[in-house]
Parts: structure tokens; sequence; C-alpha cells
């Protein structure tokens, strides 16, 4: 849909939505959500709403970052140490790639 | 107040020329100089007011009323309440709206042309770097004769076979579905197009990302995938059937396309799926346009109801809804103080006239279009409609909310993305057509008479207010013919020969481009695989077989033409 | 080596005629349609040559015939393609949100040009690209390892050609300068009747006639639509 067509409250409501629904192991939600609002938040003439919005957009922003450190820091680790961890990491992984490590 | 400039239309009164009037001699009209028309437009306008009243229910396919400028003036007003009738002038009128059709057609036509070949490359690139969709070793359970034998004919006799039943299986379920909407069981249908979206979304994305994985020898471990699927599937999950970025909606339907595609092109024997192709399209041609085809039963149906077909399974180009609705209505602001009373019960009582997809776009709907029956009802039966509404407004809105939303488009591919192929094209043809007819600028609801005159593209409204609704134009496209083109590019490109597919390629889309001409020319639903599906198939047969050695034959000699 | 002198001669194949799409067709739904609607009309006139060659057995071997009858096919559609541009032009005047589109002829003809060249240019060479990228394939079954490279380049000439051929010969059929189709029929031919020494590799022989043809062609196509020697010079001082 097409957000800076919609009433403030509404954009509201959907950002708050989509921040609360982040917290489902939901980061990529979050990405949408600073992606989609960042434009409302930062680039619009003030409104009522928009402190608000203001704060989900960078709560989501945030959460977003986090989780994607902790995310390509666990993929480093474990294609680093693949090998080493043995039969822990093979109980772990979704794809075993074929060749030698 | 402000009659004006361009080659204004009327589109109301082009409309009534409708099926008849334009089948003949299109070409011709799309020549003549629009100039002229506009000005008898101009004159005719008042006159038509009267008797249009009558014909407010005429033919759907009439319409298609292009974005154009319409001359607002208090004293023309009334006739723009019908304006769908109006039969003296729209024979002239035609032509200009023909060419404003395509004129927007053309862009939109570039709008359809990324998408279909996006889905398209999406397909190609994952069958030449996946091996797993290349080959067919597991079978669906319709179709139950595998080709394995080397004989032609036995081959041909299995290909039959399989897709005789898979077309049944699709008839089925398309009446199925029909009468599921003839009864109003939206909840059935829209759990339906829920559950084959998620197991799209998780089932398949996870297979298809464990052979992407596997093709491209990438270790990952559970957590990792686990915690991709799901955003992925949820994120998915929010974004079609719920509200979210249109450019996320978008890459989501076509994916999700691109998925199914894969699937048939995975599971079909060759032959099927070639038989298959062919079935679908001719399925496709009866079930839109002969009279009891049960795609056009369902769009009637919806028509009369004055619903977006629930909005489904399809990929629209550019923002077809708009939020807004009934919860929202108030805080809009109407600084119209007539318009205010119309506006205000009109968008309250949608919901009540279709009580499904309580939704902004059957707020537009019953709004706008001037043909149906329901909306003439904007004089007389909204007023009672919203009545009856008005009482309970709660009610309604928790409906809204409950059944989901205005959304845009669910697909229900599983089983029937098939009829998706249909549906959609139909209704996306009907979709446009209306949507088109409804266009109303913001302004024009918001602002007070003066301001109408920056208008640049309205729609002689059944009425002049329209509470908060603008809607975008755009092309709609079924889903299913995204698949059903992908599965012909993708299938072309299994055999190895780049030339085949792009050969397929260069042929849906002149394919593409021909349905959309005609659906600016007839302006009714088209099925939009037929032409382009018997393009591609000529294409990538003689293509395969004559026109691959001649070419090997040259390129090994470096020889060019 | 595969994959670099895959984008390579990607590049120079198709990185010109890309551009040239880029900057002056993809702004334009109108000319992207256009465009399109040419390159179909190629396909169908390679279809019908190749059902020729496909259907003259005893002929199959000697690939100048099949050649001869490909480029007459070819300059035919060209010639139906113009009778369809011409003959929509007021429609595609009405529809065209840019007027320029029919206000300046050589447009339509260039945009038509390009889609026929593009397209060929796709199916002479994709196979070739294909291959390239395969496992370790320098010169097919032992030939030149000038195969690819030549080949990229070759394409590039016949697509520009191409392009520039439609202009000539649109506004040869406007003008009804039968001198000029002459041309753009008989360098056809010749271009394509030199790449047949190609299979000899006698590159040099082919190569250096084709774009001598094809500057000669750019220039009569600059002419024609228009262009001096003076609004070159000062195009190229960008002024």
């Amino acid at each position: 849909m097409d957000i800076s067509k919609a009433p403030n409250p509404r954009k509201l409501q959907l950002c708050r939505i989509y921040f609360l629904t982040g917290f489902a192991f939901l980061p990529f939600v979050w990405a949408v959500n600073v992606c989609w609002f960042f434009e409302e938040a930062f680039r619009k003439p003030p409104y009522t709403e928009q402190t608000q919005i203001k704060r989900y957009v960078i709560y989501s922003a945030i959460g977003t970052f986090i989780w994607t450190i902790a995310l390509i820091t666990w993929i480093i680790l474990f294609q680093a140490n693949r090998a080493a961890w043995g039969a822990t990491a093979d109980y772990i992984s979704f794809i075993i790639p074929l060749g030698v490590p | 107040m402000d009659a004006h400039v361009a080659p204004s239309s009327s589109s109301s009164s082009a409309a009534s020329a409708g099926a008849d009037g334009s089948l003949s001699g299109a070409a011709e009209r799309l020549e003549r100089p629009p100039r002229r028309q506009q000005s008898q437009q101009r004159s005719n306008y008042g006159s038509n007011a009267q008797e249009g009243i009558n014909n407010a229910d005429q033919a759907d396919g009439a319409v298609l009323a292009v974005p154009s400028v319409i001359i607002r003036e208090s004293a023309s007003r009334p006739s723009r309440l019908n304006a769908g009738g109006g039969g003296g002038d729209g024979e002239c009128g035609q032509p200009v709206e023909e060419e404003q059709g395509l004129k927007y057609g053309a862009q939109h036509v570039i709008k359809l042309f990324v998408p279909v070949s996006l889905c398209m490359l999406v397909v190609v690139a994952t069958i030449n770097s996946i091996s797993f969709y290349n080959s067919t070793d597991v079978y669906l359970l319709y179709t139950p004769f595998h080709e394995l034998s080397p004989e032609p004919s036995i081959k041909f006799w299995n290909a039959l076979g399989n897709s005789l039943i898979l077309m049944s299986v699709v008839v089925v379920m398309t009446i199925l579905l029909i009468v599921l909407y003839k009864k109003r069981c939206y909840r059935v249908i829209h759990g339906w197009l829920i559950l084959s979206s998620f197991m799209l979304l998780f089932i398949f994305s996870y297979l298809y990302l464990e052979e992407l994985l596997r093709a491209y020898n990438i270790p990952m471990d559970y957590p990792t995938a686990v915690l991709i699927m799901w955003n992925f599937g949820v994120a998915g999950m929010i974004a079609i059937h719920w509200q979210g970025p249109l450019r996320l909606q978008q890459g989501y339907l076509i994916f999700v396309a691109a998925l199914m595609a894969l699937v048939f092109i995975k599971y079909l024997p060759e032959w099927t799926a070639w038989a298959v192709l062919a079935a679908i399209s001719v399925w496709d041609l009866i079930a839109v346009l002969s009279p009891r085809g049960p795609l056009r039963i369902l769009v009637e149906t919806a028509q009369e109801r004055n619903e977006q077909i629930f909005p489904a399974l399809i990929y629209s180009s550019t923002v077809i809804y708009t939020y807004m609705g009934t919860h929202y209505a108030p805080e809009q602001p109407q600084s119209q103080s007539e318009s205010q009373p119309q506006a205000q019960p009109t968008a309250s009582s949608s919901p009540s006239n279709s009580n499904s997809t309580a939704t902004t776009r059957t707020t537009h709907n019953s709004l706008a279009s001037p043909e149906q029956p329901t909306c003439s009802s904007n004089c007389r039966p909204s007023t009672s409609r919203a009545s009856s509404s008005r009482g309970n407004p709660r009610q309604q809105d928790n409906q809204a909310a409950a059944e989901g939303m205005p959304l845009v488009t669910f697909k229900r591919n599983l089983h029937g993305n098939e009829e998706a192929a249909g549906f959609t094209q139909e209704w996306s043809a009907n979709l446009n057509d209306r949507v088109a007819r409804r266009q109303i600028e913001v302004q024009s609801t918001q602002s007070g008479n003066p301001r109408r005159a920056n208008e640049y593209r309205t729609v002689p409204a059944p009425e002049q207010q329209q509470p908060e609704t603008q809607e975008e134009r755009g092309i709609k496209l079924g889903l299913g013919d995204f698949i059903f083109y992908s599965v012909l590019v993708g299938k072309a490109s299994t055999y190895g020969d780049w030339t085949t597919t792009i050969a397929c390629f260069v042929a849906i889309l002149v394919g593409l481009c021909l349905t959309l001409l005609l659906l600016a020319i007839w302006r009714k639903a088209l099925p939009a695989l037929p032409i382009s599906i018997t393009f591609g198939l000529i294409f990538c047969f003689a293509t395969n077989f004559l026109v691959k050695p001649f070419m090997e034959n040259l390129s090994a000699k470096q020889v060019f033409i | 080596m595969t994959l670099p002198e895959f984008f390579g001669c990607t590049l120079i194949a198709f990185g010109t005629p890309f551009s040239l799409f880029v900057f002056t067709i993809a702004n334009d739904s109108m000319r992207i349609i256009i465009l399109i609607a040419a390159a179909f009309f190629w396909l169908l006139s390679l279809l019908l040559s190749s059902l020729l060659w496909f259907a003259i057995v005893p002929l199959r071997d000697v690939l100048a015939f099949g050649v001869v009858f490909s480029v007459l096919f070819q300059e035919c559609f060209r010639y139906i393609i113009y009778r369809i541009l011409r003959s929509t032009e007021h429609a595609l005047h009405a529809v065209a949100e840019d007027t320029r589109i029919t206000e300046n002829k050589h447009i339509l003809a260039y945009v038509s040009g390009l889609g026929f060249g593009i397209i060929s240019g796709l199916f002479a060479l994709v196979n070739v690209l294909a291959d390239m990228t395969g496992p370790g394939t320098m010169g097919l079954r032992g030939g030149s390892e000038m195969f690819f490279v030549t080949s990229a380049v070759q394409v590039l000439s016949i697509i520009l050609l191409h392009t520039f051929w439609s202009v000539i010969f649109f506004n040869a059929f406007d003008t009804n300068n039968y001198l000029h189709i002459f041309y753009v029929v008989g360098t056809h031919l010749f271009v394509s009747l030199l790449t047949l020494l190609n299979a000899d590799e006698l590159y040099w022989a082919s190569l250096l006639p084709n774009y001598i043809v094809t500057i000669l062609t750019a220039v009569l196509a600059f002419k024609v639509a228009g262009g001096t020697s003076k609004s070159f010079k000062r195009f190229v001082m960008c002024r």
C-alpha cells in the first residue's frame, strides 16, 4: 500500500504493529518497518503522530542492527569452526557441503 | 466551473458505446483525430443526462474509462450521475477514449513487462543453475501417467490423460470457488488463499533454499536457516495478505509465482507440461469469454455485488486500493460541506452491501462504478443502505478488521493457480475497468469546487463526492498468467538452448502486448493466456526444431546474418 | 579465463547497444514496445528463412544460399514493419506520451532498427556466450582462440549496422530514394556473405571490410537523419 496517502493515525498504528511484530524473532519485519516509515519519520513536515513513529522507526533500526550483527557473528563463527566442531556442527547443519573442508 | 482542456473525453459516455460499437473498426477509429470528438462530446454532455439514467446498468465490458479529464460544471453534474449511460454520443466518445486508454496503456504495459520479465528471469536463472528443477523424478498426484515409455504415441496419450485430469481438477476448483463466492463464504475463500500462500512461502521456499544452497555447495546451520525461513515467510504473509510496502508485496508475488512455476516445471512430465499449457489457455478462453463461462459468472457476480472480486491473485502495477475505509473516514479533512452528508453515508454503506471484504475498495466500487445497477444506488439506494448500515457501524468496522483488510492480492496458488490464471485476468481486466472508471483525485473530494480545475484526471463519478478515495490506475495481471508464462519460458530453457528461451520470451511479451491492445479496444475482460501462450508455443517448437539447427550451423561457422 | 572472457565478450558485443537502449529507449514505454515488436518481426523473418533452409534439404550444407535468403527475408520484414509503423502513425501520435516519436520520423526507424539489431545479435551470440562460461573452452573443437572475440566484435557491427540500415531504409521509402534502398540491401548481403570467410579464419578479411561498411553506413545514416559535418562538430565540441 502507499503509506504516504494513509491518514496519520493509521500510519502510527501500522508502524506500531510492525514494530511489535518484530519481537517475534522477526528482524526482517523491523527492517521493512525502517525502510517503509523512514520517509514518514524524518522527511515529512511534522505532525502529531510523527514523534511516536520516529521512535518506533529508531527502535526498529536498532533492533535490526543488533540482529544483523548477531547473525553475522554467528554465521562467521559457524563457517569458521564448522570442521573443528565435528559432530556437533554436523548435527545442526542444514546443508553439509560436499568435498573436504 | 472549469470546463477544460486536454483531449477530454468524458469517459462516461464513451462507455456506452461499449461492446458493440468498439468491435467494429477499432483501428480506423484510432486514427481519428481526437479534437472533433471532444467538442461534440462536450456539447452532448448535458443532453445525455436524462437518458443516461436508464442505462445505468449496462454491459460490463463497456467501460474502461480511462483517466481522462472531465468537464466539471455544476450544471452538468447531474449528467455525470448517470455517466454510464448516454447512448447518444457513445460513438464519438469511444475513439477518444481508446486513445487515452492506449496512451496510459503503453506505460502500464511496461509496468507489466518488468514483473513478467523478472518472474521469467528468476525461473530461467533457477533452471539453469539448480539442476534439481531440471529433471522430473517425483510426480504430482494429478499426473498418474509418467511418460516413461520411449514410444511417442504412448507419451502422447499419457500427456493427454494427465492434462485432462489436471484440467478437470482446475475446472472443479474453479466451480467450487464460484459456488463459495456465490454463497458468500468469504472466510472459506480467504482461508484457502492464506493456506496456499502459506504453503508456498514456507514449504516450497524451504525446498528452494535447500536446493539453492546445495547447488552452490554452501554450508548452513539449522538456526540460521530456520530464522531466514521464518522471517521470509512471515514478512511475506504480512505483505501479501495484510498491509505492506507495495514493492515488497510485488516482490513476494513475483517470487511466489516463480516458485509455483518451478514446481510445475519440476513435477510435470515434459509432454504433459506442454499439453497443460495448451489446455489451460483454451480453458482460459472458454471460461472468460463464453456466455456461461465460470469466470465470467464470477465477474458478473462481483459486479452485481460491487466488490472487488476478492482481492485475489493479482499482481497490480500500482497501488490499487487505498486504505481509508470506514475507520478512518473521519480523519479525512472534508472541507466541503455539501459533500459531507453524502460522502459519509456511502463510505459506511459499503461494508454492508458486501459484507465480506469490507474494504475500502468496496467503497470505491459502490461509489463509483456508474454502469452497475448498484451504483445507481448512489442516488437512491445508497441512502437506504446507508441508513441501515449507519445503525451498526461499529460492527462493520470490526468485521472489516477481522476480515482482513483492504488487501491487495491474495493469491491462491496451490491448487488453483490455473484458475488464478483465469480469474485474474478476467478480474484484472475488470478491475482495471472499474478502477479506471472511478479514478477520483483526492482533491476533488476534499477541495471545494474551485479546485476542481486542477484535477487532471477524474472520472465521471456517479456523484460528485467520493469520500477520500484515491486510486491509482494500474493494470493487473493474474498471478496465474505469470506462472504459466514462466512455465513456458522455463520449460523452453530446460532444453539448454538460449535462442529458444529468448524467442519464447519475445513471443510472450508480444502476445501480452496484443492482449492489452485488445483490452484497450474491446474494453472487456480478456484472457491473457491464449495469445501469449500460442505465440510462445509456436516459437518454442519452431525455434527448437527449425531455427536452432540453422543458427547453430551459422554460429559454428561464424556466419552472421 | 572462461568467466572474464564471457564478460568481456558480452560487453564488447552488447555494451554499446545496451547503453543505447538505456539512454534512448528505456525512458519511453512506447519505444520499448516498438523495440520488442521489431524484435518479433525479426524472429518471424528468421523463422521463415530457417524454414526455407530446412525445407530445401540438398542445399542445407551450402550456407551461402541460406544466408542470401535470410537477408532478403529480413529486408522484407523491415519493409513490413515500415509499412505497419507508417500506417499506425496517427494512432501512435495520439497514443505516445512523447510526441517526438512521431514528429521525428527517424526515431521510429532507429528504435525498430535497434530492435532488429539486438535480437539478431542475441541470436547469433547467445549460445556462444553460454558455451564460453562452460568448463574450459578456449577454441571450440580445436578452432582458433580468436573465435569468441571475433564473434563478439562481429555481432557489435551487425547490431549497429541494423540500426543504421533501418534509419536509411525508412527514410529511403519516405523519399522514394531507391538508391538508398539498394544500398541497404546490397551492403547487408555484402556483409553477411563476407562473414562466410570466417569459416576459414580469415578474420581480417571479413572484419575490416565490415567495419568500413559500418562506418560508411553510419555516416550515411547520420546524413539521412539530417546531420551535417557542422552539427557533428558542434556535437563533439558539446555546444
